[in-house]
């Protein structure tokens, strides 16, 4: 017997990043892509790009209340509405990318991502991660805690927040001002994606220090953000479709990130960029500050302390693992280490 | 056609035949948006259509409006207005232009050629239209009036030498075409330099044939003293302060002691010391600058408002597929597509704002002409000078109705539109100048990064 | 409402009148009452521009001569300035000062203004506003809900605050039209008209 005809979805679903952006919002066109090929034309999500329809602030809420049906976007955004979003957005000093995955999807992760965004009426998919970002691009060298404080610094979010703790003027200048300012000298420094998005930009012009690892943002998720009500009442079918295109998206974003960054790196001596890696008296104060901040949050938010606390539970076996199954990072293998 | 793009096209032409009814643009930009959601709505429901719009796609206009108030770049705006305000009622801004027609002395145009330069300066740090518009109109056209300049002639060269801001970088536009298409703000801001200076320096050449073939048009100051040590002391005396604040914003800018958001707040910082060091800072100036300011930056955001709700709908109609298949539709060969897209985008500039077509269109055909083998650094600023052009064309020319919210009621629509015209074939000039030699953008980018 | 005249004392002044165009209207006693709370409100709220400088100034001084970075003004500043623009969209209704295209505009009668003025704000302006004033209670709500704060470090709490600024200024636009509608009415439908524009102020 011929199969029953799938029912047919035609969202507009509003994304955070820019479609050309490579990893951060490639990602998107490429899951849709795939929905649309596998369901036969049946299942078609269309893409709005960012400012088209819907401000990239403010995807969450136009989902919530079905102005649109879905949106693709970094959760981050919404920690002003939810505070626990960092924590499964991207958060300092957290977890690698694929040990989120692991966490996500086989450690109660993605259960408790939906009970954070139940009362919002919103079901959530992870839908891509990236590799951690830089630490920024500089326009000069930072050797110890003194050349912190004072510095002017163009930072998002809990890192800003770290940094300011340890002296930096930091500013949230907006998006489009960050190039400007970095070139003039009205910041010292700015942080924005990974080193192929800030390279794109334009940041190695105009700042010739780029700055590891990225201790603020070891992991970057986006979702897929779809109507609660509107998610419930699809076919088993087409949810599944979508979870795994969605996890499929996932490997898509993080294989890309991380193939394509080491090149980029690669060109730095012939745009005279130095990379440079973040002395361990700093990284060490960021992350006690860190901790210092993430406690307090969870004390302010019931679902922050959860989630945290699975994190952190989590995070006790995984890296008894990590301990032993892997190699070292800095272990030298003859085959693949030339010199 | 589909019945949803019957109904775009239904949308713009009933803007365009309201527009002229004279009912604020503003409202009438919002309550068409309104009115063809719910004739879409009576689609759906009675005429077997699947269209899709609803109030609450509708209500995406409140998360739009939300956006425009955290926009903290366009806090510039009102800024720079007060600035030119406070310039103005304080008569510091006229005692300086005056000075410079004396400067000038018998030069014919002198004043015009002025209000270029300043054009530029201020393009150079900033580019808000809406600012530069203002800023220069109140600096001027009272004393451009009053020395005899044909209105029209007047009003062009104010408009055009402030648009020049969304072409010289800074720009807003070029941040976000680089973000659109991922590519370096850098190169685009250095590409714009010199097509930014052509179009500038097309203007001042032809303000100077104009005095030199019909005197009329620009006449050279009634009353200048001969040029002497007393009268250039006094030039100086009355110039230097306010051009000095002016030079001092740009260099903030420029060296990078401030963001030209804090810039702005600065300049308008200094106005306040400068009337108040000239002893004109009575409470009337004070009420006079702060209320016009808010009209003044009111009127703007009306439109931006407006135009965003008529954008949401005019999307959900599909029609910016309708304008992206048109064009994506013609098999026109290499050169043949880059003058299709640039009709296009002149001719859409007549009736949307620069970022409905930065937003429909720029995307969209970017790739297009990537892989037809064009540098896309030239390619996107002949797509920016295209869309400076769409500040300049009525209806629907942002520059114009800034320009008509602060212009004294002597200066008629009509007016406008005369003057600007000459000024749109220099644009198109311009246009074509930079398309037959694309040196003209390269060259600076390679020069600086070596790309 | 000529154009710009120079006194020795003063120095050159512009007269604000001249940047009104206005469409000659009847006032009604409505109108009146309801223009007085729209300008008494624009009135106050345009020293927000004085605040912002202020503002902005400080802020500049705190970064560039004490190396202090302060995120809570930075976005006071923008907070300064949704204030000041959205509440001026009333402002100009009530004192007509929104852009039109008046090439064609300028040479109607007053009859044909009024009911232009007529059909626009009840067909345009008014269901345009009421979109807004149905969809922003549950977005302010929203915030409330959620105790949505700024998440910028050190950046400012109360969002539901600035977000019913959305709110209050499209309520004033509406008592604006209100008051331009009566007087429309007034001119078109009730007769004589009442009090003359002319006599403003
Ligand atoms: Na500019
Ligand atoms: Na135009």
């Amino acid at each position: 017997a011929p199969a029953e005809a799938q029912e047919r979805v035609r969202w507009r679903v509003p994304i955070a990043f820019p479609s050309a952006l490579p990893a951060l919002g490639d990602t998107a066109p490429w899951v849709f892509e795939q929905l649309n090929i596998v369901s036969g034309g049946n299942v078609q999500l269309r893409i709005s790009e960012p400012g088209q329809l819907v401000p990239p602030f403010q995807i969450m809420e136009a989902v919530k209340d079905r102005k649109v049906q879905a949106g693709f976007t970094w959760i981050g955004y919404d920690a002003g509405k939810i505070p626990a979003l960092p924590l499964i957005s991207a958060v300092p000093f957290g977890m690698e990318p694929w040990a989120f995955t692991a966490w996500w999807y086989h450690a109660g992760g993605k259960e408790l991502g939906q009970e954070l965004y139940e009362p919002h009426n919103i079901h959530p998919l992870l839908c891509g991660i990236i590799s951690p970002e830089t630490a920024g691009w500089f326009r000069f060298e930072i050797t110890s805690l003194d050349d912190v404080r004072g510095l002017k610094i163009r930072f998002a979010g809990l890192g800003g927040k770290i940094l300011q703790e340890l002296g930096a003027s930091v500013t949230e200048i907006p998006g489009a001002e960050i190039y400007q300012a970095l070139e003039r000298g009205a910041i010292d420094a700015a942080e924005f994606s990974l080193p192929e998005v800030d390279q794109q930009l334009g940041f190695d012009r105009v700042a010739k220090y780029n700055y590891f690892p990225g201790w603020h943002q070891t992991f970057t998720t986006m979702h897929l953000l779809v109507n609660k009500g509107l998610w419930d009442g699809l076919e088993e079918q087409t949810q599944a479709l979508m979870n795994m295109a969605c996890m499929a998206g996932t490997m898509y974003g993080l294989s890309k990130a991380e193939a394509n960054q080491g090149p980029v790196i690669a060109q730095f001596p012939d745009k005279g960029v130095t990379p440079v890696v973040l002395p361990e008296e700093i990284l060490l104060e960021l992350e006690q500050v860190s901790t210092q901040v993430l406690r307090e949050e969870a004390e302010k938010d019931e679902m922050f302390s959860k989630i945290l606390e699975s994190q952190i539970a989590f995070r006790k076996n995984y890296d008894l693992w990590k301990q032993y199954g892997y190699l070292p990072r800095d272990f030298p293998t003859t085959l693949y280490d030339r010199e | 056609m589909e019945i949803n793009e019957i109904l775009a096209i239904l949308m713009f032409v009933t803007f365009i035949g309201t527009l002229f009814l004279g009912f604020p643009v503003a409202w009438t930009l919002g309550g068409i948006a309104i009115v063809f959601a719910a004739i879409s709505m009576l689609a759906d429901m009675y005429l077997d259509t699947w269209i899709g719009i609803d109030w609450l796609y509708v209500s995406l206009v409140v998360d739009d409006l939300w956006n425009t108030m955290q926009n903290w770049v366009l806090v510039a705006l009102p800024m720079f207005i007060f600035m030119g305000l406070m310039l103005d009622r304080s008569g510091i801004a006229e005692q300086m232009m005056e000075s410079f027609s004396q400067l000038f002395g018998r030069l014919r145009g002198g004043l015009a050629i002025t209000v270029t330069v300043i054009g530029i300066l201020l393009a150079a740090s900033t580019g808000i239209i809406g600012a530069s518009v203002v800023l220069l109109t109140l600096l001027s056209l009272p004393i451009m009036i009053k020395n005899r300049y044909n209105k029209g002639f007047a009003v062009g060269t104010i408009c055009a030498s402030g648009t020049l801001g969304i072409l010289i970088p800074p720009s807003i536009m070029l941040v976000i075409m680089a973000d659109r298409l991922a590519m370096s703000v850098g190169d685009l801001f250095l590409g714009a330099v010199f097509p930014g200076l052509l179009l500038g320096g097309l203007y001042i050449l032809y303000i100077i044939a104009v005095a030199a073939l019909y005197p009329s048009q620009a006449p050279a100051p009634p009353n200048v003293a001969r040029m002497s040590l007393a009268v250039l002391w006094g030039v100086v005396k009355a110039a230097l302060p306010p051009a000095f604040l002016i030079l001092a914003v740009l260099g903030t800018i420029f060296f990078g002691v401030a963001t030209p958001t804090e810039a702005s707040g600065v300049g308008a910082f200094g106005a306040i010391l400068l009337a108040w060091g000239n002893r004109r800072l009575s409470l009337t100036v004070w009420r006079e600058v702060v209320r016009q300011t808010t009209t003044t930056t009111a009127f703007i955001f009306g439109i931006l408002v407006g135009a965003s709700a008529f954008a949401i709908v005019l999307r959900g109609l599909g029609g910016d597929d309708l304008i992206a298949d048109a064009l994506l539709g013609l098999d026109l060969g290499r050169h043949g597509t880059i003058i299709v897209i640039m009709l296009i985008v002149f001719l859409l500039g007549f009736v949307l704002d620069w970022i409905q077509i930065v937003l429909i269109l720029l995307t969209l055909v970017a790739p297009v002409v990537k892989a037809l083998g064009f540098d896309i650094v030239w390619f996107t600023i002949l797509f920016a000078v295209a869309l400076q052009t769409s500040f300049l064309t009525p209806p629907v020319g942002l520059a114009l109705f800034y320009l008509k919210g602060v212009a004294p009621p002597e200066v008629t629509v009509r007016d406008i539109y005369r003057g600007i015209a000459p000024f749109i074939v220099l644009q198109l000039i311009g246009l074509t100048v930079v398309y037959l030699w694309p040196e003209i953008v390269t060259w600076l980018p390679q020069q600086a990064y070596g790309r | 409402m000529t154009g710009t005249g120079s006194d020795p004392e003063t120095g050159p002044r512009v007269d604000i009148d001249q940047f009104f165009h206005p469409v000659e209207l009847p006032r009604t006693r409505l109108s009146d009452a309801l223009d007085d709370v729209v300008r008494g409100v624009g009135n106050a709220v345009s020293w927000v521009w004085v605040a912002l400088i202020g503002v902005i100034v400080l802020n500049v001084v705190l970064r560039y001569v004490f190396g202090q970075g302060r995120i809570e003004f930075e976005e006071l500043q923008w907070h300064l300035y949704a204030l000041g623009f959205l509440v001026g969209l009333s402002y100009c209704i009530q004192n007509d000062s929104h852009i039109r295209i008046d090439i064609f505009h300028e040479r109607f009668r007053l009859k044909t203004k009024a009911w232009i003025e007529f059909f626009g704000i009840l067909f345009f302006l008014i269901p345009y506003v009421a979109v807004i004033l149905i969809y922003a209670p549950p977005f302010i709500e929203y915030s409330i809900i959620t105790r949505e704060v700024s998440t910028a470090p050190g950046g400012l709490g109360y969002r539901w605050v600035i977000k019913s600024a959305m709110l209050f200024a499209y309520i004033l636009i509406l008592v604006a039209a209100l008051s331009r509608l009566s007087r429309v009415i007034a001119y078109l439908f009730l007769k004589p008209p009442m009090i003359r524009d002319r006599e403003r102020g």
